[in-house]
């Protein structure tokens, strides 16, 4: 009976040992596992993501232009940074300017101005082949504000000379944090617009002087067609036609005293007598052209010579003549 | 010394500043070719441009047209007639030409369309001088071509046409018809009159007492002495 109540008390002893023991290891383990909170560490870089756009999508369009005319620094592209985490400068750079149909004919990109803000003049800063710090800035994108923007403003120049058609160039970006020295890594939609420009035909006309005096001349005299005017066009890019016309001489004092405007004539070249074709009171093809200007030579120009005849029995006095010359492209 | 200096400084300066601004009138090239059907209008627009950093005054001078015998001169009207190109500036300019309808087709006139700078002033010394004015200029073209058909009138024409065509065509559909029913009718008549005949008894002819001819005597008709037998008999006897 003694030993029956020994054994059974032995028993119960050793699985309350076992029971303790394990319960003091599992304690134990959680302690040391910190009641089973794991902790994760990753490295979040630094990131600037890039995309531009324009009104036409990767596009933007000066549209039709002359020669010596400017399209305002106005024209917007978006440069977006869309999830990335730190700012950037927007950097810029640009192609020569093409014609579509022979790529061989070229303006230069400098150009094309941009500017960080939106100019009512063709102003700003020249575009280059190489990329420039614009200092225009996007900011950090945050959690609360994921995309951040900014805009870069375009105008355009069309030089003298430039050949009609339609031209187009490419003007890239870039976004640069300089403290971090990181460029964008990764474009999300091309880095990269075209530009288009149509450049018109042209023509212009400034002429040398705006009077010519043939002197004092008694009646029944003349002078021989020599006396010059220029026909210049500056800057144009087509040819030109001259036309010529006048009205009657008419005596300054008294307006009622005149001779006709056919005593004036004109030629192509100058005449050592007096020679050429008669003025008349309505505009005449002469057949003088201005030929094109181009780049390189952005001035073309052609004479048109006068003489004069004094009709017998004209009362002495001081006459003056309207004379229009015009071109025509 | 110093004030002589300034002075020449001031006097140049003018100078310089005054020959800086300078004006050049120029145009859009292309030259206006109109191709109208007469007793229609179209217009033609381009530009006028000055490169230059001075305004320049302009006024427009219409061209004259040739003539054509019996036929009436197209007009021809511009917008603006004047104004003042702003430095670096454009204008565009309408071309509005106008063809009468009594005009006969391909027929031309030309002309020369001027727009001139406004007179500069005049500088004539002594003896004579001529002013020198300059300007751009278009020639004009303008052609006739057949008059336009009016369409919503011609489709009234067309739609009148088919109903009355059509109309027609259905009298005359209902008269044929009419009239075949009709000779139907006559036929479907004529066959039964000829049943009814063939059905109907033999009846004795109504003697008609025919009156005898001038200068002859009636004579009375023999009685036969045949035997008579009527069609029932016969028929009988048939059988």
């Amino acid at each position: 009976m003694k030993a029956k109540f020994f054994i059974t008390l032995g028993l119960l002893l050793a699985v309350l040992a076992t029971i303790a023991t394990f319960g003091i290891y599992i304690e134990t383990a959680n302690a040391s596992s910190n009641n089973s909170i794991i902790t994760a560490n990753v490295a979040v870089g630094n990131v600037i993501y890039l995309s531009v756009a324009a009104q036409g999508g990767n596009t933007i369009n000066f549209g039709s232009l002359f020669t010596l005319d400017s399209y305002y620094t106005d024209l917007p592209v978006t440069d977006t940074d869309s999830g990335g985490n730190i700012g950037a400068n927007i950097l810029v750079s640009g192609t020569s300017w093409a014609l579509t149909s022979n790529t061989a004919v070229t303006f230069s990109v400098g150009n094309t101005l941009w500017n960080p803000t939106s100019l009512t003049s063709y102003a700003g800063n020249a575009l280059t082949t190489s990329f420039v710090n614009t200092n225009d800035i996007i900011v950090a994108p945050t959690l609360s504000n994921p995309t951040t923007s900014n805009n870069i403003y375009f105008g355009l120049y069309i030089p003298a000379g430039t050949a009609p058609g339609n031209y187009v160039q490419t003007i890239s970006f870039e976004d640069y944090n300089a403290s971090q020295n990181i460029y964008n890594s990764i474009t999300a939609s091309g880095n990269a617009i075209t530009a288009m420009a149509d450049v018109q035909g042209t023509c212009y006309i400034a002429l040398s002087t705006n009077t010519i005096s043939f002197g004092s001349i008694v009646s029944n005299a003349d002078v021989p067609t020599n006396v010059l005017v220029t026909d210049t066009d500056n800057g144009g890019n087509v040819a030109s036609s001259l036309l010529v016309e006048g009205n009657d001489w008419t005596q300054t004092s008294n307006s009622l005293t005149t001779f006709g405007v056919g005593n004036t004539k004109w030629d192509a070249t100058s005449q050592g007598s007096y020679a050429g074709t008669a003025l008349t009171n309505s505009l005449f093809t002469t057949g003088i052209s201005i030929a094109a200007p181009n780049t390189l030579d952005t001035t073309t120009s052609n004479n048109i010579y006068f003489g004069l005849y004094i009709p017998g029995g004209t009362p002495a006095g001081t006459y003056s003549q309207d004379i229009t010359i015009e071109n025509s492209c | 010394m110093n004030a002589r200096y300034l002075l020449l400084a001031i006097f140049s300066l003018f100078i310089v500043s005054g020959t800086l601004a300078y004006a050049q009138l120029g145009e859009q090239a292309g030259q206006p070719f109109f191709n109208i059907s007469v007793g229609s209008s179209s217009t033609f627009n381009y530009s006028i441009l000055n490169s230059g950093s001075a305004p320049i005054g302009y006024s427009v001078v219409l061209p004259t047209l040739n003539t054509i015998p019996n036929n009436a001169t197209p007009t021809v009207a511009v917008t603006p007639m004047n104004g003042t190109l702003a430095p670096d500036s454009q204008q565009v300019i309408s071309i509005r030409a106008s063809i009468p309808s009594s005009d006969k087709p391909y027929l031309k006139w030309q002309g020369v369309l001027s727009i001139v700078e406004t007179a500069p002033a005049a500088n004539v010394t002594g003896g004579a001088g001529a002013i020198i004015r300059e300007g751009v200029a278009k020639i004009v073209t303008i052609e006739s071509a057949p008059p336009k058909g009016v369409p919503l009138i011609y489709y009234i024409i067309v739609v009148l046409a088919i109903v009355i065509v059509a109309v027609a065509a259905t009298y005359a559909m209902i008269a044929r018809k009419k009239s075949r029913m009709a000779a139907k009718k006559r036929a479907n008549a004529a066959k039964i009159k000829a049943k009814l005949k063939k059905r109907a008894p033999a009846r004795t002819r109504k003697a008609v007492r025919k009156k005898p001819a001038k200068g002859t005597r009636a004579r009375s008709r023999k009685k036969s002495t045949k035997k008579r037998t009527t069609s029932a008999s016969r028929k009988r006897a048939r059988r």
